[in-house]
């Protein structure tokens, strides 16, 4: 490793810290609900983009989520959340909206929303028909293919929006990855909307959480959609 | 922490351990053996060593051992068996291929574009590489060039939180067109500056490294990328 010396492990304070923030938390048995399910940290965030806000509370409670935002530019939304760990999602949510008024959460189908109390009109499409057959580690191929869907992209060019470009992103490298075949799922979907497409993708891998994210910038409007489950 | 000593005695022993380091969970097993919990404050200014001292029966302080309080400062490329090149891997691209990540996820099948995994060890004050608990880091940007970005300015990604005994931080560059046949632009460059902070129990430490990137398409639209650590 360049610019690092050694490997020594120190028994320090933040391995105190460190091991604190890995404690999963404890939840019902059944289908995970913001009622029953309560974060395992602190949370801490001032001027911090809203996106991270909203995955710092859901970490480590194994629930699916969906985000999405409409940003200017390279400006992205910043708000401010303080919580105590050990206080329920729905509590959490709570005080997230209250700190940051303009958006607004709610619970579909499982999975728990924020997105901009304006609402997100490409998120209302209205799709007649998506099969697909894939593995969970192919969610996001799976977003790609249903914002490929003809009534997406027309409903998007009606709203001036073009789907902008691929670019990655941060994650998590396995240093010894055990072999595991990952599930599949098959769909086979009628008459449903994006919004409620995504909801549907996303509960097919534990913790994954779809991002939706417009920027409108010199009047030249894109949109991605992602999937994220290494927060 | 364990500390040893002598003349240690159950409920009359305290320990200070400044301000810097709250202690809690005082814990006399033996007359020359307790433990107890150090919690740093939340400050990335409270790392490095901190002077400990204990007293008995509300006597004077024994003299001060230090307790070095660790808190990750940077980032180095760390080389993994995909990444074997000053943590670079190859790139891949093409006008029908898969992208994917540093994770092992597809991000989407049969596109043009390409795509590069890097990979980071996490280093504390000293230069000594972290290798326990889970961090959360999130990437920033800054001096994005030109403008308006050809490709669209680079996106924050959502944060990426390894545990780092057994996981690293990576990071995926990529540009694809995700709707085939089309391909990116032609052609085209733009360059900007990438930092990372790393969080720990609530507590954000932005760390000096600062990566160069520049990313250009030929032209068939196919991307290439060039990454390097300007500040370590």
């Amino acid at each position: 490793m360049k610019g690092l010396i050694g490997f020594s492990v120190l028994i320090m304070v933040l391995t105190v810290k460190l091991t604190a923030v890995c404690q999963v938390a404890a939840t019902a048995a059944g289908e995970l609900q913001p009622d029953n399910v309560r974060i395992d940290h602190r949370v801490l965030m001032g001027n911090q983009p809203v996106l991270q806000i909203f995955l710092d509370v859901l970490r480590g409670t194994g629930l699916n989520g969906g985000f999405a935002e409409i940003a200017a530019c390279s400006d992205l939304p910043q708000g401010n959340l303080k919580l105590t760990q050990g206080i329920t999602i729905r509590e959490a949510m709570n005080a997230l909206v209250s700190a940051n008024p303009s958006y607004k959460w709610e619970l579909q189908n499982g999975v728990v929303i924020l997105m901009p109390r304006t609402g997100v009109p490409l998120l209302d499409t209205k799709i007649g028909k998506f099969q697909m057959d894939a593995s969970e580690r192919e969610t996001s191929a799976v977003v790609q293919k249903m914002l490929g869907a003809p009534e997406v992209r027309l409903h998007a060019a009606q709203l001036d929006l073009k789907l902008g470009l691929g670019q990655g992103g941060p994650g998590i490298y396995e240093e010894h990855p055990v072999p595991k075949a990952p599930a599949r799922f098959q769909s086979d979907w009628d008459n449903f909307s994006l919004l409620d497409g995504l909801n549907r993708i996303v509960r097919t891998s534990p913790k994954a959480v779809w991002i939706y994210r417009e920027t409108d910038c010199r009047n030249d409007k894109t949109y991605r959609v992602e999937v994220a489950s290494d927060y | 922490m364990t500390i040893t000593g002598s003349g240690f005695s159950a409920g009359t022993t305290s320990v200070n351990a400044g301000s810097n380091l709250s202690v809690s969970n005082v814990s006399v097993s033996s007359s020359t053996q307790m433990t107890a919990t150090f919690t740093p404050a939340n400050s990335s200014s409270a790392g490095g060593n901190q002077g400990v001292t204990v007293s008995v029966g509300g006597g004077p302080n024994s003299n001060s051992m230090n307790f070095f309080n660790q808190v990750p400062t940077h980032l180095g490329y760390i080389d993994e068996s995909s990444t074997p090149n000053d943590g670079h891997s190859s790139i891949t691209s093409g006008t029908d291929i898969n992208i994917i990540n540093v994770s092992g996820t597809t991000l989407a099948s049969g596109v043009c574009g390409g795509y590069q995994w890097i990979t980071y060890g996490l280093a504390d004050q000293s230069g000594n590489q972290i290798k326990n608990g889970t961090v959360t880091f999130n990437e920033l940007f800054s001096n994005i060039s030109p403008s308006p970005d050809p490709f669209g300015s680079p996106v924050v990604g959502p944060p990426s939180s390894p545990n780092l005994a057994t996981q690293v931080l990576g990071d995926t560059y990529a540009i694809y067109d995700s709707s085939p046949p089309a391909c990116p632009p032609a052609n085209k460059n733009d360059s900007f500056n990438q930092q990372w902070t790393a969080t720990v129990g609530g507590v954000v430490y932005p760390l000096k490294t600062v990566i160069s990137i520049a990313r250009s398409t030929n032209s068939q639209g196919l991307p290439t990328f060039t990454s390097s650590i300007t500040t370590p």
